[in-house]
């Protein structure tokens, strides 16, 4: 479902998605999925290099000061 | 003829004198027709003239609409009819100036009074063209000429009179408030004079993994190319630099309500929104990540490739929203 807001007249339209907007619609959620994964490896990897060094998130920051 | 002493008398011939001469006298009296009367012809004696019996006095009243009655014989009795909108006829004056009547007619004392207001009223031909509205000068109404688009209605210099003026710069004007529905929401604003637009998005409420995305004039391919940080209250914190369809606006979707934590708010500035340079967009937003509770900010700063003004904002869920408003503002 798709909502519209004309904002000068004020008219507001629910539909369906029509064919392109649908094909559209799943790019993005693989896109959005993207982007959660490139977080969740970027969060992974810098745990990871913290517990390596053996320091905290706060001491790399201070070191980086 | 004989007279009384004559003697001798010729009685037949003097009969036929007498009568030539009644004949003679009374001819008037031959002819006439049914109906006539003898009138006197002239001041001669014996002088009369048959006419018709139409003489003296009024013989009937023969009437027509609106008066009434009539008759040819005996007391004769007439009236008019009352005048109504589909017939002629008598009416009441009346100095009503509100009545609606319309078998009444207006004295004059009521024309007066609708004249005096009229004539105290402000002339329809004080306003010539279409915007015009009008305002008092020191005397008289006068008209102000519409302005031109943009402008305001201000007070002028010396105070005395309005004036169109340009608008002032740099506050923020709402455009739309908008409720959030299904899984994308078109927002469009298909005329924008503003510089720079901002939006709130805030009261979200997607599904626990939904995550949300924004994108400016329907552009899918490529070309937000974003600065995200990403921190979360348990110490999380992860940076990202990439190009994406649309701008992210939160990951790992937003919850919509956690006791003692505003669940979600967004503030977004686009910059330039109505030039043709490339658009910068500048994201705060803090919500509860569902994935874990935790209270997350998101920091994105978005160097989108559109070059046109900014005429449509898409917010994105990948799943199907239930609640969330969109405050748009202008910026002069």
């Amino acid at each position: 479902m798709i909502r519209i807001h004309n904002t000068e007249t004020d008219e507001i339209i629910d539909r369906e998605m029509d064919a392109e907007e649908l094909k559209q619609y799943k790019l993005d959620l693989l896109s959005a999925a993207e982007a959660e994964k490139q977080f969740k490896e970027a969060a992974t990897a810098k745990e990871a290099l913290l517990n390596k060094l053996g320091i905290t998130a706060e001491e790399a920051a201070l070191l980086l000061s | 003829m004989p007279t009384s002493t004559d003697l001798v008398t010729d009685l037949p011939a003097d009969f036929e004198v007498f009568g030539q001469a009644v004949d003679t006298d009374f001819v008037d009296l031959l002819g006439g027709a049914n109906g006539y009367i003898l009138s006197k012809a002239s001041a001669t004696d014996l002088d009369f003239a048959w006419i018709p019996n139409d003489q003296g006095d009024i013989t009937a009243v023969n009437v027509t609409s609106p008066i009434t009655g009539g008759g040819s014989a005996g007391a004769v009795t007439i009236g008019v009819s009352a005048a109504s909108t589909s017939a002629s006829g008598v009416v009441q004056l009346s100095d009503s100036t509100s009545t609606t009547s319309s078998v009444l007619a207006s004295t004059p004392t009521a024309t007066k009074s609708a004249y005096d207001l009229a004539n105290a009223a402000i002339a329809k031909s004080t306003v010539t063209t279409a915007g015009d509205i009008i305002y008092r000068n020191a005397t008289v109404p006068v008209r102000l000429g519409i302005g031109t688009a943009g402008q305001v209605l201000t007070v002028n210099s010396g105070a005395t009179a309005p004036e169109w003026a340009a608008a002032a710069s740099g506050g923020m004007t709402l455009i739309s408030t908008t409720t959030l529905s299904g899984t994308s929401t078109s927002i469009t604003v298909a005329t924008n004079t503003y510089k720079d637009l901002v939006a709130y998005i805030y009261g979200v409420n997607p599904n626990a993994t939904a995550a949300l995305t924004l994108r400016i004039n329907g552009i899918t391919t490529g070309v937000y190319q974003e600065t995200m940080t990403f921190g979360q209250e348990n110490g999380v914190v992860a940076h990202n630099v990439n190009n994406y369809s649309a701008m992210n606006l939160s990951v790992n979707g937003a919850q919509a309500v956690q006791t003692g934590v505003t669940t979600n708010v967004w503030a977004l500035t686009f910059r330039d929104a109505n030039s043709t340079v490339r658009k910068l967009i500048a994201t705060n937003g803090n919500y509860v990540n569902s994935a874990n509770n935790n209270v997350t900010t998101i920091q994105t700063d978005v160097v989108s490739s559109a070059t046109s003004a900014i005429t449509n904002i898409t917010v994105i869920s990948t799943q199907t929203l239930t609640a969330g408003t969109v405050q748009l503002y202008g910026v002069k």
